[in-house]
């Protein structure tokens, strides 16, 4: 694996970043993305995409996670919580889409952690990764009244 | 990111009126999409994303009320609902940049804040998007108890005229003692609220009305069956009730749009008392917006008022069109009634307005320079002629029809409830 895609930003932060637990390796991911594939937030990690919300984060781990890029277990859980956040916040879609994309991570792509119990882990990208290669729309959600 | 937030109407402000700071997260992803902070006085502020462009996140900031908080976090309070309990019923939305910098800050009432802004009715709070609920269940445990936290239970009313695919009135009722309760309520209560909210409805559906009339007066005569046209356009029938604590949802039976006018008829009867409601607060808004109304409307506001005040109970009324994904709210409390009555009791006007009719004289008083006139449609005036007119009185008589110009002042003091009405007649023109 190369070096990894956003090292500058990762040795300003005070913590160690990515976390030593995070592994490479194979997963098939899943992925909220717009409708647009081609869209240049789809791929971007959240800390980066403006206007970021992280204004003045204090917490180091999240800064580092914002760093990374998020992904899903299972279509399942990536349209549950995706669904669940359209629900409370109307315009959610505009910053992260309303489409779930599947992608497929091998271990040259970076570091990953594992998923949580609803399925969400972070991907740390190393230089070589471009996830939009292999990404394929697999499901569009309503964007409700 | 698009660059289209929306306008918002309200009172723009240079920013945030306190310096409260974030304690936690109530929803988490890839930063903060619901945050609380806390201000130097202990006071809780919720700060809601609800927007952003390319430079600015926007937020809807409201202060809550602990108990409602934990309501909420217990997963027995909606998130619309936490909203809608905003502490003094307003809310800030405000456009932060990632330095922290905010721009257009605009206070705006929670009735008033836009349908995208706001959750589903059904959603309530997650666990699962929440990372600091320790921190957070451990700071409201600090708050004791209180009574304060009887908000009124209101529903997503524009919700509900979608699903009635309808225009939709919700009165809510609440109160202490045990009149009104979860799916209770007392007849008499609630016949006493629904006839005087009826009759408000009337008086403004016949304000409206007047105002369409060319040449209109207080005094106007209406067609045959103008009347029970106008009786139809507030009329509405019984839709549903819900338990929490008691609503009663009304629609209206038809739907009528002048040719001119996109609204329709009930929409045009809301915008107009749900102006009253809050213009009511305050004497000298009331003042001015009483320039546009008449007593009887004012008198029908007073009586809905007094109901209120003598049941002792707390309404709500909302009001909601699928059209209109923006619904009136309102709320009546003990206090805010007490107000408002204080307010109509004080309120003080002098009117001029200057009609056009056309009739014959009943009496003729050269001496006093009065007159008494009837007109084609059968009302009356008397009052005494202008300088002008008074020198020719003797060239008046009862036989011929004559088209008049009556000036009309009416006049009521501060702490009367009387209006007093004078008639002075300006020109007189034999046809």
């Amino acid at each position: 694996m190369s070096g990894m895609k956003y090292k500058k930003n990762h040795v300003e932060l005070e913590c160690v970043c990515p976390p030593k637990k995070f592994k490479s390796g194979e997963i098939q991911a899943y992925r909220w993305v717009h409708s647009d594939i081609e869209h240049e937030d789809n791929f971007k990690p959240a800390y980066l995409i403006k206007p970021s919300r992280m204004v003045n984060e204090k917490v180091c781990d999240r800064k580092c996670a914002g760093l990374g890029l998020s992904l899903f277990n299972s279509e399942d859980n990536a349209t549950k919580r995706l669904n669940s956040l359209l629900n409370r916040k109307k315009n959610f879609a505009k910053s992260h889409g309303n489409c779930i994309a599947k992608v497929n991570i091998t271990p040259k792509d970076g570091v990953f952690d594992e998923p949580n119990r609803v399925g969400h882990f972070t991907l740390h990208e190393s230089v070589s990764c471009d996830l939009k290669l292999t990404a394929k729309i697999v499901k569009t959600l309503k964007i409700g009244k | 990111m698009e660059n289209d937030l929306l306008k918002i109407s309200g009172f723009k402000i240079s920013e945030l009126p306190f310096h409260a700071v974030r304690f936690a997260d109530l929803i988490y992803f890839e930063g903060p999409l619901m945050s609380l902070h806390l201000n130097s006085d202990g006071e809780l502020f919720v700060f809601d994303w609800v927007d952003a462009d390319s430079l600015y996140n926007r937020w809807l900031v409201y202060e809550v009320d602990p108990q409602v908080l934990k309501s909420y976090i217990s997963g027995d309070t909606p998130h619309i609902k936490l909203i809608n309990s905003a502490l003094k019923d307003v809310a800030f939305i405000v456009d932060i940049d990632e330095q922290g910098r905010q721009r257009d800050c605009t206070l705006i009432s929670t009735s008033k804040i836009p349908y995208s802004y706001l959750p589903k009715a059904d959603v309530y709070f997650d666990a699962i998007e929440c990372p600091d609920l320790d921190s957070i269940i451990t700071e409201l445990d600090q708050y004791r108890t209180s009574e304060s936290s009887e908000k009124n239970e209101l529903f997503d009313i524009y919700q509900e005229a979608l699903n009635e695919n309808g225009e939709l009135i919700n009165i809510h009722f609440h109160s202490t003692p045990g009149k009104v309760g979860v799916g209770k309520i007392y007849s008499s209560i609630l016949g006493q609220v629904l006839v005087n909210y009826q009759n408000l409805s009337f008086e403004s559906a016949l304000q409206i009305s007047g105002s369409n009339i060319e040449d209109s007066s207080i005094q106007t005569r209406r067609k045959k069956g103008e009347l029970a046209r106008i009786k139809q356009m507030a009329e509405c029938e019984f839709a549903y009730a819900k338990a929490g604590s008691f609503s009663v949802f009304l629609k209206p039976i038809i739907n009528y749009k002048t040719l001119f006018d996109d609204k329709s008829s009930y929409q045009r009867i809301s915008d107009q008392i749900f102006s009253l409601f809050e213009a009511s607060d305050d004497i000298s808004k009331l003042n001015k917006i009483n320039e546009s109304l008449n007593n009887s409307l004012l008198k029908s506001y007073h009586h809905f008022l007094k109901v209120i005040r003598d049941f002792d109970i707390s309404v709500s009324l909302q009001y909601a069109s699928p059209s209109e994904n923006i619904p009136y709210t309102a709320s009546f409390t003990k206090d805010r009634v007490k107000g408002i009555l204080n307010n109509l009791d004080h309120l003080q006007f002098q009117r001029t307005e200057t009609i056009t009719r056309t009739g014959n004289f009943k009496a003729l008083d050269a001496l006093a320079g009065s007159f008494k006139f009837h007109t084609k449609d059968g009302d009356e005036y008397h009052g005494k002629f202008s300088s002008q007119l008074k020198d020719g009185i003797q060239a008046f008589n009862f036989q011929d029809n004559y088209r008049v110009g009556i000036e009309i002042n009416s006049m009521k003091k501060s702490g009367t409830s009387k209006i007093i009405e004078k008639d002075r007649m300006v020109s007189c023109v034999r046809v």
